[in-house]
């Protein structure tokens, strides 16, 4: 068999599963079937996602067709390039777990009709089918169709529990942003095009060099604007914490794992790929990209803290990681406006890693959340409590991703954050003084970020799972069936696999940066001592260093962040040191047991006669130093009030109510909304009900078309 | 912070030397009650410091196990030191001066037995030979 | 006469001292618990602190956390809603620890005695190392307790039973002969 071209069966087979997937459930007649048959098709199709993405990364030529619609537009082209892809294995990673989770979440959602059923699973495949021709267009009038589509697919998806109105008001929010969105990417493409002669990405590439310089900074301008609405960047991330909690978990998980990346993957598309070529990005491009990412990382991941509800929390958390992906961007923006390319090629590893990441251990949150939420009917952080004993795998799967967004070795999130900031370090070869100041600045807010990343984390961990339940509901939860932790298991898995192996990663993630960037950066990231130095590295050899030196294309398994810089980094060796370290530890213990007698008793607390759950700690003590530090950044509102019935003034009510809105929410979004309802108030005017005016109106639009076609 | 200093040299140290040495005790110290068994007149039938000892560190074992007799002569009279609140009473009512208080104050005991003081009161040889089973413990 | 109990006392506290000799050599850490006292042994024990007595010089320290004590000193007769938390207490103390029972009330009961609402001494629920006598025992008398219990004092009193012959000795006999035997 011919291994070169199953990359590109599986690609187009990949569609027919999608296919498959919508029509199948609409068929079967069993709220089961359905389920099963709709996840089947929506795992299959992830899983030749990522075979097809994959292969592609390997080396074999990525598949390329079009269908010609006789549409003014041009060809309806796909093509698989290595960023297409990088977001195609992005995809199938999250949308497989994400299918398997949904046999268990939904057989036992409350919502069991049959109808609904049907409709959700043609729409979850149809969602899949969406998601991966945005990754794989290589037109624009593709792009866009694909685009609209996820839009509009993830609106109705939200909306699964239609009979709640702010589940219905939220997914409208995402609906009404993202829609604002599309007209900046709209404009991004038209101005593209106007000078390109066609909607493909090779025509569009090819106009980017020919365009002046303010409308190739208009561009960037909308692009940042129109995929940051998608990707949640401030200001416009007011639709991304309310849309996500409302949304059923695996949906949630989707939405915040992949279809925020997709925005990004638009960002990267053109500002890596249609403005990329040299100097065409000036360096304030950068500049901006990381100030921006900085700032939403920061603002992001203060009030992922401070929220109640766990997935509020996680959405809070996705915003971070999205400006941390940004400054990423925007480092290497920066890099290759300063003509660094290699470094600028590091930062777009750095860049990919992250979105790789985050994918993964978002993806787990969220399916975490979802479980409790299903095992116990509430996200409330004051309601949780003591999961950790009845939901005993959910908990430590929650934890291996809580750890691994904390940034903590030996998971993945550790690598790219430590690769980011050491990155960021490497700043000093910049010429320019304001860009070093900047991307100082910046790097000091991304390790802010990074410190109240692991606060938010460990309260989420600490309140929502250890200790004592907190209500009734928490003390009857009980754990999730079998394909729910099937699913969550698969992605605890790759987090700690992508932590302890980045050397196998990093290659990937260079084929994809070396057409972007014109350099291959792998053999200054990742060293290959051994083939450079053979005998040199005895020791290391015989460990294991050189494994699978031969037939993948791995240098060893040592790690630096940047070239020239003297800090390195072997994960590998570090989770197998842990490891042995751990269990010589317990060897240890064991040995000198009988030394020593034990006594198991009660935690001390005060020598009290019981221990109830309102004497642990809980999630808004936890979140009060950070409260009340950042209080300005918070803007809070504060209110007391005492009611006290006339009768007897000493026993009363008292109530102490602090409000924290949603960033920008004052600032920008209600004068926004203000102005627009006083201009849409003035042009009421023209709705008179008159039927004679409407003509009026039609027929001066008419003579008006008929002087301008004269001219 | 200098005039602490000069305070503080002038002052000199107060701090007690003990264990070092003994300290002395101020005046009227109630330190413990010792009682002198052969002036101790409970073996007659006086219970006057048993009848005002409050928590009951001095208490009688009667010859005749409770006949109700009040007087009657006591098979021994023991002196608790572990439920003596040092109140004094005992000292002032004994008729025979058997007890006084002495100004000890290391009283610390590792076991509650050496807390207490038991004068026990034969009565005759023949009568000694059958009081051994009302001793506690103890042997003649 | 002969003190008959010597032996026995002699032996518990040799052994008493080598225990604890070895494990806490010259630092000892000391937690307080009042099982219903009436304070006034309080008082003496909060003097500990003070200039005059000074145990810090000893080498002892008062701790609030008793899983970071080594001695547990009990004041206080104990009352019935203090029994659990004195257990409680006392389970939370890493080996090796030792007790104190810190005045009359302690040791049995004192002033209030053993009732409905009191148990007349602490012996029953934690084992008790030393025992303190005085209702309070000034400050002194605590220093040398402590350091009874670790082995750095020598007990002084003796328990006793004393046969006296009153058939040998009329009382005033005894007064006419001026015979005065102390114990």
């Amino acid at each position: 068999m011919e291994w070169s071209s199953l990359p590109g069966t599986v690609f187009w087979a990949m569609f027919g599963l999608y296919l498959l997937g919508i029509v199948l459930p609409l068929l079967v007649p069993r709220v089961r079937g359905v389920i099963i048959a709709a996840a089947s098709c929506a795992a299959l199709g992830g899983l030749a996602a990522l075979i097809a993405g994959g292969g592609v990364l390997l080396g074999v030529p990525g598949p390329a067709g079009a269908i010609d619609t006789n549409l003014p537009f041009g060809l309806l082209s796909v093509r698989l390039d290595m960023l297409s892809a990088f977001f195609l294995v992005v995809i199938g990673l999250v949308s497989l777990p994400v299918a398997v989770y949904s046999v268990g979440y939904l057989s036992r959602a409350n919502e069991a009709s049959l109808r609904r059923q049907q409709t959700f699973g043609a729409l979850l495949n149809l969602l899949l089918l969406s998601l991966v021709l945005i990754v794989s267009a290589a037109d624009a009038i593709l792009f866009l169709m694909a685009w609209e589509a996820m839009a509009f697919l993830s609106y109705l998806m939200v909306n699964f529990e239609d009979d709640d109105p702010h589940i219905t008001h939220s997914a409208y929010l995402m609906l009404a942003i993202s829609e604002l969105g599309t007209i900046g990417i709209l404009l991004a493409f038209l101005l593209l095009s106007q000078s390109a002669g066609g909607f493909g990405y090779s025509a569009l590439r090819a106009a980017a060099t020919t365009l002046p310089l303010p409308l190739r900074s208009a561009v960037f301008l909308l692009t940042l604007f129109g995929f940051g609405a998608k990707a949640g960047i401030l200001p416009l991330q007011l639709w991304l914490p309310e849309a996500h909690p409302a949304a059923p978990s695996h949906i949630s998980a989707l939405l915040s794992a992949v279809i925020i990346k997709l925005g990004i993957y638009g960002i990267l598309r053109f500002l890596l790929d249609f403005l990329g070529g040299p100097d065409i990005a000036p360096a304030w491009w950068g500049l901006t990209t990381l100030s921006v990412g900085a700032i939403t990382a920061l603002i992001g991941i203060l009030h992922s803290v401070v929220q109640h509800d766990m997935k509020r929390v996680l959405a809070y958390s996705s915003i971070e990681n999205v400006g941390i992906i940004l400054a990423g961007l925007g480092t290497s923006l920066t890099f290759r406006a300063y003509h660094l390319n290699a470094l600028a090629a590091i930062a777009g590893i750095v860049t990919l890693y992250h979105i790789l990441n985050h994918a993964v251990y978002k993806g787990l949150l969220f399916l975490g959340a979802g479980s409790v939420n299903q095992a116990t009917g509430t996200r409330d952080l004051a309601k949780l409590g003591g999961l950790v004993r009845l939901m005993p795998w959910t908990t430590l799967f929650f934890l291996i991703a809580a750890l691994a967004i904390a940034a903590v070795p030996p998971f993945n999130g550790y690598i790219s954050e430590w690769m980011l900031l050491e990155t960021l370090l490497q700043s000093f070869a910049l010429p320019n003084t304001l860009a070093k100041v900047v991307i100082a600045l910046a790097g000091a807010l991304l390790a802010l970020t990074a410190g109240i990343a692991v606060t938010a984390f460990v309260r989420l961990c600490g309140t929502g799972f250890l200790a004592l339940p907190r209500s009734k509901e928490a003390a009857a939860a009980h754990e999730s069936p079998i394909s729910m932790r099937v699913a969550m298991g698969f992605l605890a898995f790759l987090c700690l696999a992508l932590g302890v192996l980045p050397t196998f990663v990093i290659p990937f993630l260079d084929r994809v940066t070396a057409p972007l960037f014109g350099v291959s950066v792998l053999n200054q990231v990742v060293p290959p001592l051994f083939t450079n130095h053979p005998g040199a590295y005895q020791l290391l050899d015989t460990l294991g260093g050189g494994l699978f030196g031969g037939w993948l294309p791995v240098n060893g398994l040592v790690v630096i962040a940047a070239p020239g810089f003297s800090t390195i980094d072997a994960p590998s060796y570090l989770f197998l040191t842990e490891l042995l370290l751990i269990g010589l530890l317990l060897l240890l213990l064991r040995a000198i047991r009988p030394l020593g007698r034990r006594r198991i008793e009660r935690v001390w607390a005060g020598g009290i006669p019981r221990f109830t759950a309102a004497m642990t700690y809980s999630s808004l003590a936890y979140s009060n130093p950070v409260r009340m530090i950042f209080n300005g950044l918070f803007r809070s509102r504060t209110s007391s009030r005492a009611i006290a019935p006339a009768a007897q003034q000493r026993e009363g009510l008292l109530t102490y109510e602090q409000e924290i809105p949603p960033p920008f929410e004052r600032a920008l979004y209600r004068p926004v909304l203000k102005a627009l309802r006083w201009v849409t108030e003035r042009a009421r005017i023209i709705q008179s009900g008159n039927i004679n005016q409407y003509v009026g109106y039609i027929f001066l639009i008419v003579l008006i078309v008929l002087i301008l076609r004269a001219l | 912070m200098f005039s602490w200093i000069r305070k503080g040299l002038r002052t000199g140290i107060l701090t007690t030397r003990y264990p070092a040495a003994h300290d002395r005790m101020p005046e009227g110290f109630r330190g413990r009650p010792v009682i002198d068994p052969a002036r101790c007149l409970a073996g007659q039938g006086c219970s006057a410091c048993v009848a005002l000892c409050l928590p009951s560190a001095l208490y009688l074992t009667r010859a005749d196990n409770g006949t109700g007799e009040a007087h009657a002569p006591a098979a021994s009279l023991t002196l608790d030191i572990g439920r003596c609140v040092m109140c004094g009473l005992c000292i002032d009512a004994c008729p025979a001066d058997a007890l006084r208080m002495v100004e000890e104050y290391e009283l610390a005991v590792t076991n509650q037995e050496d807390l207490r003081v038991t004068a026990s009161y034969a009565i005759g040889p023949d009568q000694l030979a059958s009081r051994k089973e009302n001793h506690d413990g103890t042997s003649a | 006469m002969e003190p008959l109990l010597e032996e026995r006392t002699v032996e518990a506290a040799e052994r008493l001292k080598a225990r604890i000799q070895r494990l806490f050599g010259r630092s000892l850490h000391i937690r307080h618990i009042d099982a219903g006292s009436c304070n006034a042994c309080e008082s003496e024990v909060k003097l500990l602190n003070n200039p005059y007595y000074d145990i810090q010089r000893l080498g002892m320290f008062f701790t609030p956390a008793p899983r970071h004590a080594d001695l547990l000193l009990v004041t206080g007769t104990l009352t019935r809603a203090m029994e659990d938390p004195l257990r409680q207490t006392y389970a939370a103390m890493p080996d090796p620890r030792l007790v104190v029972a810190v005045g009359a009330c302690a040791c049995s009961g004192g002033a209030f005695g053993s009732s409905a609402y009191s148990r007349g001494g602490i012996g029953e629920i934690v084992p008790v190392d030393v025992f303190i006598p005085g209702c309070p025992p000034s400050p002194l008398t605590l220093i040398h307790g402590l350091l009874l219990a670790l082995g750095r004092a020598e007990q002084r009193l003796q328990g006793r039973t004393i046969l006296v012959r009153n058939d040998l000795l009329m009382p005033s006999l005894a007064q006419r002969f001026g015979k005065k035997e102390e114990h």
